[in-house]
């Protein structure tokens, strides 16, 4: 039987998508920028962001919604690259130096954050957010007051001039593009970083071959209901806290891979963000508190730096000032995290109306979308 | 969990899983440790001035090759900056003046940033030609003269 094609249901379901499309599509024309300069931009921002984004996919999948406590693997990536700067360890090594230093610790919080979002099942998405606060302070006194004095630093370049604590701005020239620039090609006329799209890709094999192994099925049946699987034998807890574990250390790469991309590092804010635009990114690309997929990421990498591109530049055509732009790209940013949990939350109510009809006249609609959505 | 803690596991299994353990604790130690001294970057200051002592004098103009960076065209009383990464390097010279020698292999501390490579003591066959160089911030101060350190109060 073939299925109609229902174009209203189809915006509907992708109602964040085609609102950044629309958007997009209106900005890109008046903010007069070339498509080729358009399309490097875009190509340089899937390598520096997606990796950062694909961390979010696992505990969607468990069920334990966007997790916005990826920002405690973010600050693991940048204690990581402190010390790959302060024993002066340079380019690609570097990044590898800052991966083996910061994995312990992101695995430690993963853990500790995870054994927390157990204990407040329901609530993952505010308690990680509220987490990456709480963890935003440690890492401060750690950085600001620890480095230097109980933890020894070498380089007189990156420490104050007090003796401890590190410097606001930590310049990575020593790892600056080593990654994008291992295997850097030309394609069209585009400068593409093949040796990042290489590791983005081995990501998305990763997550693939992940899905199908028992971990990964165990995960996705506790996605869908923790009590069944619970009483089907799966250690829900601990899967669940793996989950964590796994999406705090692919953050932390993805914050040295985004930081490697920028070449410095505002020590005290630079993982404040990161959560957010991560999960801004997987939203607009069309995912939702209970589904996320590769495409989505992608998607919403593409859309959310493409408004980023173009609407500073429409705003200084339109208003004169770049800077309305800005509260533009940073206005629809949030506006889409606030649509997308509005619109799960209408869809889990319009689901279980669904399902309660659909008992109530023994029936189902084969095309109403019950339970989640 | 079982009565004696072990948690229903063989003790052939547990002691499995702790080998298993230990042998990758120790393989992130040894990548790590590998990474480190590999990545390491130093920073080679290629010097082209006589000698302190007369013994060799400067060349007027001499290309220097360091491992397979692109060569560096010195002339008298020039000095060049290179990073290069780990501790093993090789530097070969290209000169029309005369050299005992052309090539040498050298090694570099781990924990030293900045190495001063006198390019005149290489070519003269010197095997010191390779030392630590200290920036004023980071050589050590000398220890105030006694009269430094309590100076005659003056009014």
């Amino acid at each position: 039987m073939t299925k109609r094609f229902d174009f209203k249901r189809f915006v509907a379901d992708n109602v964040v998508v085609v609102i950044f499309l629309v958007l997009t599509a209106i900005a890109t024309p008046i903010s007069g920028l070339s498509a080729n300069y358009i399309i490097q931009d875009i190509i340089t921002r899937i390598g520096r962001n997606s990796f950062l984004v694909f961390s979010l996919i696992l505990p969607v999948m468990a069920g334990m919604g966007l997790n916005f406590g990826m920002v405690l693997g973010a600050m693991a990536g940048e204690i990581g690259l402190i010390f790959a700067v302060d024993w002066g360890i340079s380019g690609v090594w570097g990044l590898g130096f800052a991966s083996l230093v910061g994995l312990p610790i992101a695995v430690a919080l993963g853990w500790l954050c995870g054994s927390i979002l157990n204990r407040a099942k329901g609530r993952e998405m505010a308690t990680g957010y509220i987490i990456g606060f709480f963890m935003d302070g440690v890492y401060q006194f750690a950085v600001l007051y620890l480095m230097g004095s109980l933890i020894p630093m070498r380089s007189l370049a990156i420490t104050l001039s007090r003796g401890y604590g590190i410097r606001n701005t930590l310049n990575l020239d020593s790892v600056r593009q080593s990654l994008d620039n291992l295997a850097m090609v030309k394609v069209f006329g585009f400068n593409v970083p093949v040796a990042t799209y290489l590791v983005v890709a081995a990501l998305c094999v990763f997550i693939v071959w992940f899905r199908k192994t028992k971990l990964g099925q165990d995960m996705r049946a506790i996605g869908q209901d923790q009590g069944v699987s619970n009483a089907s034998g799966i250690p829900v807890e601990k899967t669940r806290i793996i989950a964590i574990v796994v999406s705090t250390v692919l953050a932390m790469v993805g914050q040295i891979i985004f930081l490697q991309n920028m070449g410095n590092m505002a020590t005290y804010n630079a993982h404040r963000q990161t959560g957010f635009f991560a999960v801004a990114a997987i939203l607009v690309g069309g995912a939702s508190v209970t589904k996320a997929t590769i495409p989505n990421v992608f998607v919403g990498v593409v859309l959310l730096h493409l408004m980023y591109i173009v609407m500073p530049r429409a705003g200084a055509e339109l208003f004169g000032s770049a800077q309305i732009g800005e509260y533009f790209r940073d206005a629809f940013s949030y506006g889409a995290i606030a649509l997308a949990l509005v619109l799960h939350a209408w869809r889990k109510r319009r689901g279980v109306e669904i399902d309660r009809a659909g008992l109530r006249r023994n029936t189902v609609s084969p095309d109403a979308k019950g339970g989640q959505a | 969990m079982s009565a004696n803690g072990t948690n229903g596991i063989s003790p052939a299994l547990r002691r499995r899983r702790l080998v298993v353990r230990a042998c990758l604790v120790a393989l992130y130690l040894a990548v790590g440790a590998w990474v480190m001294l590999s990545g390491r970057e130093h920073t080679l200051l290629l010097d082209n001035k006589a000698l302190a002592d007369g013994s060799a004098p400067a060349f007027r103009r001499v290309k220097v090759y360091v491992d397979r960076h692109d060569p560096i065209e010195l002339y008298a009383r020039d000095r060049d900056m290179i990073k290069v990464r780990g501790q093993g390097h090789k530097i070969r010279i290209e000169t029309n003046e005369g050299a005992e020698r052309l090539e040498a292999s050298f090694r570099l501390a781990f924990g030293e940033d900045m190495f001063l490579v006198s390019v005149p003591a290489m070519a003269k066959g010197d095997d010191g030609f390779c030392e630590v160089f200290k920036t004023a911030d980071e050589a050590p101060r000398a220890e105030p003269s006694a009269d430094e350190a309590t100076p005659e109060p003056t009014f």
